[in-house]
């Protein structure tokens, strides 16, 4: 979650926001350093690489968190998916039914959200490609918008909440939190490096 | 094309368990910058495993180890983006394009995906 974009802030609300330890020095927060990652911005601008830097330049900023996926692969005749994504073997909201367990990550949980599925599916019916974005896998878990802000994706760019496609199974057998953006249009080009194999990293920005 | 790297780990963040590892090509000559990541996840319980005796420091630097390793694909992708456009020329059709301010960004722009095909 973002830092407030006015009002006054405290070097706790970085610290909480970015990470650190206590005792809290604002040179600890320089864009580039340990905690804040280079071409951070915010209300009043990027954050600063080094000096002058004030409790100022952190309104509306946001920390980012990178996860690292292990592709696998499944297809079947109705399509087929790049990436990873946890057994979800009823998942109607997916382009393939009755998908089967594929690839790993790392880690597999962010602030208790349990991270479940990052992949590239094709629909062979439809002939459209889709990433998507799951958590909560098999549970009737409910996730507020508020678990990301958008994904920056390797080798595919960056995907905003705003324009993803939310679902939210209500019974448990389902899967449990799913976003979808239609990849189609980009999916020849923007996003050969998903060929289902090697690792890819997906930094979730919160 | 893969590029050998060396790596240094920056520090480990106990709050999110994030480590912050440095990248480094390992041939200067190719003149890439070191790739940072600053807040690499791994596993929350690593740390306190190790701390509880339930793994030797061995290990621990395995996990850690494959972790960044698998995350050194983004330093990969970086640098062979950095390879593949340097020293290329500006296409003059682009020129125009600079020095001028564009059309008025929309609330759909904002909102909306913006990935560029390349």
């Amino acid at each position: 979650m973002a830092i407030q974009t006015s009002g006054a802030i405290t070097l706790s609300d970085i610290q909480t926001e970015f990470g650190g330890s206590n005792p809290i020095s604002l040179s600890e927060y320089y864009a580039g350093g340990l905690y804040v990652p280079s071409g951070t911005s915010g209300t009043n601008g990027a954050v600063p690489a080094s000096g002058e830097i004030a409790v100022s330049d952190f309104y509306g900023t946001q920390s980012s968190f990178v996860c690292t996926i292990t592709e696998g692969t499944y297809s079947d005749p109705q399509g087929s998916s790049r990436g990873y994504l946890k057994a979800v073997t009823t998942n109607v909201t997916l382009v393939v039914n009755n998908i089967q367990p594929h690839g790993s990550r790392t880690p597999t949980s962010l602030s208790g959200v349990s991270l479940d599925g990052f992949t590239v599916a094709r629909d062979t019916k439809g002939n459209n490609t889709s990433f998507y974005f799951v958590t909560d896998a098999g549970t009737t878990t409910a996730r507020s918008q508020t678990v990301f802000t958008s994904l920056e994706v390797e080798g595919g760019g960056t995907l905003n909440l705003a324009s993803a496609d939310y679902f939210r199974a209500a019974t448990a057998v389902l899967n449990g939190n799913v976003w979808r953006w239609d990849i189609s249009s980009t999916v020849s080009t923007a996003w050969p490096t998903w060929d289902g194999s090697g690792t890819r990293t997906v930094t979730i920005n919160e | 094309m893969f590029i050998e790297f060396t790596f240094v780990v920056n520090g480990y963040n106990l709050k999110k368990s994030t480590i912050s590892v440095t990248y480094t090509a390992v041939d200067e000559t190719l003149g890439l910058k070191p790739h940072i990541i600053q807040q690499l996840g791994v596993e929350r319980d690593i740390l306190p495993s190790y701390q509880a005796g339930e793994m030797t420091v061995d290990v621990l630097k395995e996990v850690l180890r494959k972790a960044i390793i698998g995350a050194g694909s983004r330093a990969q992708y970086e640098w062979n983006i950095e390879i593949a456009t340097r020293g290329a020329d500006m296409p003059a059709e682009l020129v125009p394009l600079f020095g001028i301010e564009w059309e008025a960004v929309t609330e759909a722009e904002v909102t909306g995906n913006t990935e560029v095909i390349i």
